[in-house]
């Protein structure tokens, strides 16, 4: 029976976000772009910086024919809906920012462990192995006599260490076994700070949990608090709780904190850590940084939980949550009841109140000057004709005309500069479609361009070759937008 | 397509922070004020409406803080309350309410259709949400439809004319400033926290008797709409230049 309940459970964990990323048809391509997307130290992407990189991506995929008709837009929303991504808007954030989800991190770092497999049961592991277990047999031995026998061999031991050294100097361990251990040290600090990570999503789990309670039920403050209490200790005691408090000990602990760092510089000062890949180097240099941070997040959201959780229960602002939260249940069922007498776009007599005032006065009219409306029968000299966005917008109702390829265009213009304007765009792809392209430019640019006050002067070749030109408002097209031009 | 308001909130900011100190203390001529200048701007974005945001309008706002009894009895003058939530730090004006006294109103209402009251309910509702979990209050376009489509009439036969009255509800909401597009987040908005003070208890409540009423006696309450014809367009309060 064991086997059943082993496939039940890893049936259930089939349906969890982690293993359906790595069985996703498209998992190879989703799990490398999640980790293009998110280089090692941005481990929060705010949305537009988000988009950019992934249009950008998805486009270099596509173009050596990667198939992925979906828009980036929804590639995002996809992720966040199968829970590979988080997304969270922070008070004072002016734009929202993603993550990689719990999940997703184990999953990049298991399939980045596939890729670069360790060298199994190595030295150092076992050395580990061993050390922790020899460890945690002298600390369960109740038996003090057993206890003094083991201190006094280790004391043997470090004697006969410092009798070597004084005699033959140092043996230093070899390099090929010193970057193994380093790169043993990079994988338990990468799990720590996953470890953070889920820590901080099971707080803010919690928090939600709590608050949705408190609001709906007609629970008493005091068993709130209790779960409250019995939530927190659950989180603290779990292996991702412990892990926190205990790292969040150390790094408080001045001294502690002061030998990592200490330890860190000297290790990769050595000679051996040359062996190490850029990328392992730098993790290490920044890794007091980087644990810093994330321990830090992970505070924040405690203090901040707990702070305005308490407030929220003492204030009785709960209470109030409640009340509203009722009335308007009711008055939305009363809305779905009313719903078949009344026409969705009937007023119904109901007023808002708005918090802008309409001023107006005489003083905004201008009289009204006959002569200004008096058809002028004199002739002039025709102009050359200014297009203004009024009429390119009205050419552009009345044609086809093919922004796809006008906005490819800009795009890959794009990608090689900062802006271009209209003149610029032409002289690179000549207009394909005359008249059609220019106005399409235009058109593009009064919508996702800087319009600006001057005039240009455009040229394209008409089908029947000839040379024409008109002067058009110069607007660039600039590369913060870029997004507004992909399909 | 942003709000009106929105835009002269922002040039207004711009010119706040174009003008150097010493441009602040030039006048105009004949000016017989007597407020500062910058506090004079306070006054005029308070009326502008629909609010000061601290987020928005970062240099109006700490002028709003110092000056705030001179700017609430300005307001007085005009028969308006100044509303300042210190918390979310926004601040607005607000009709007074005054039983002895034949109050001239300065302030716009908004008259609702059924959909957009609709619409108000569950943006109220992701609100007090939001709130209690101690967030900032975010809908897509596709919540809102979403959450719409369920007061589509049984047997509504022409689906894509109730699809353009939810974008309509939608776009209401937006120019009544109930919402506020996220930058870089495509068709996501935040809701408004004016909204709390806006629509309170007492007036979710008083929609609940509206749509009691309309229940039992269709088209009997209030000024009935327009011939339920085409009706894409706007109302007509809506069209009014500024």
């Amino acid at each position: 029976m064991k086997a059943l309940r082993g496939a039940a459970a890893l049936r259930n964990l089939r349906e969890q976000p982690l293993w359906r990323l790595l069985a996703a048809n498209k998992g190879p391509v989703v799990i490398a772009l999640l980790q293009s997307l998110f280089v090692e130290s941005e481990q929060t992407l705010p949305s537009s910086v988000l988009h950019e990189r992934l249009t950008r991506d998805i486009e270099a995929l596509r173009a050596v024919g990667e198939e992925l008709p979906q828009t980036p837009q929804a590639y995002v929303a996809e992720w966040l809906s199968q829970g590979w991504l988080t997304r969270r808007f922070p008070a004072g954030a002016s734009e929202e920012e993603y993550e990689l989800s719990v999940d997703a991190l184990t999953a990049l770092r298991f399939v980045t462990g596939l890729l670069k497999p360790r060298t199994t049961a190595t030295e150092s592991r076992l050395s580990v192995v061993i050390h922790q277990l020899s460890r945690l047999a002298e600390e369960t031995n109740t038996n003090p006599q057993s206890r003094l026998a083991a201190l006094h061999a280790e004391r043997d031991r470090i004697d006969r260490a410092i009798a070597e050294v004084e005699r033959g100097g140092v043996k230093a361990l070899a390099p090929d076994r010193a970057v193994e251990r380093a790169r043993e040290v990079i994988a338990l600090a990468q799990e720590l700070a996953a470890d953070f990570r889920s820590v901080r999503d099971e707080f803010e789990r919690l928090n939600r949990g709590l608050r949705q309670s408190l609001m709906e039920n007609e629970g008493s403050r005091g068993d709130v608090l209790e779960q409250l209490f019995a939530g927190v200790d659950l989180i603290g005691e779990s292996d991702a709780g412990r892990t926190f408090h205990a790292f969040w000990r150390l790094l408080t602990d001045s001294e502690q904190a002061a030998t990592l760092r200490e330890s860190l510089d000297e290790v990769t000062g050595r000679p051996f850590a040359r062996q190490l890949e850029s990328q392992e180097r730098k993790f290490l240099l920044g890794l007091t940084g980087a644990l810093l941070n994330e321990g830090r997040g992970v505070h924040d959201v405690l203090q901040h939980f707990a702070r305005s959780l308490k407030s929220f229960v003492q204030s009785r602002e709960f209470l109030e949550h409640r009340r509203l939260h009722g009335l308007l249940k009711a008055a939305t069922q009363a809305a779905l009841g009313a719903k078949d007498e009344v026409r969705p776009n009937e007023q119904v007599g109901f007023e808002l109140m708005q918090s802008s005032s309409r001023i107006r006065s005489v003083s905004q009219w201008a009289l009204y000057d006959p002569a200004e409306r008096v058809t002028d029968s004199s002739m002039q000299a025709a102009e050359p004709s200014e297009l203004d966005l009024e009429t390119v917008s009205e050419l552009v109702r009345q044609s086809e005309i093919d922004f796809r390829t006008l906005k490819a265009h800009v795009r890959a213009i794009l990608e090689r500069q900062s802006q271009v304007s209209i003149a610029q765009v032409l002289a690179e792809y000549p207009a394909e479609q005359g008249l059609g392209s220019v106005v399409g430019y235009v058109a593009l640019g009064s919508k996702h361009g800087e319009v600006t006050d001057g005039t240009e002067l455009v040229v394209w070749e008409g089908d029947d070759e000839v040379q024409r030109r008109a002067k058009v408002p110069t607007i660039y097209f600039m590369r913060e937008r870029y997004l507004e031009f992909v399909d | 397509m942003n709000s009106l308001t929105d835009t002269m909130g922002e040039s207004l900011v711009d010119d706040a922070g174009a003008d150097s100190p010493v441009a602040e203390a030039a006048t105009f001529q004949g000016d017989t004020g007597a407020l500062p200048i910058d506090t004079r701007r306070v006054l005029v974005q308070l009326l502008l409406g629909p609010s000061v945001d601290a987020r928005r309008q970062s240099k109006l706002w700490p002028v709003l803080l110092r000056d705030e009894a001179a700017i609430r009895s300005r307001m007085h003058d005009l028969f308006l309350e100044v509303v300042i939530d210190h918390e979310q730090k926004v601040a607005f004006t607000r009709q007074v309410v005054s039983e002895d006294l034949d109050v001239p109103i300065l302030l716009r209402k908004a008259s609702l259709t059924f959909l957009e009251t609709a619409l108000l309910l569950f943006l109220r509702q992701r609100l007090t949400q939001a709130d209690a979990q101690g967030e900032r209050a975010v809908v897509s376009r596709e919540d809102m439809q979403e959450h719409l489509a369920v007061f589509e009439k049984e047997n509504n036969p022409d689906h894509a004319k109730f699809g353009r009255q939810v974008i309509n509800a939608i776009d209401k909401a937006k120019k009544l400033s109930l919402l506020q597009s996220i930058r870089g987040s495509g068709e996501r908005y935040e809701v408004s926290p004016t909204l709390k003070l806006l629509f309170s208890a007492e007036e979710i409540q008083e929609l609940t008797r509206t749509y009691a009423t309309l229940a039992a006696c269709p088209g009997g309450v209030g000024p009935s709409g327009e011939p339920d014809g085409d009706d894409d367009e706007q109302p007509a309060d809506e069209e009014e230049a500024q």
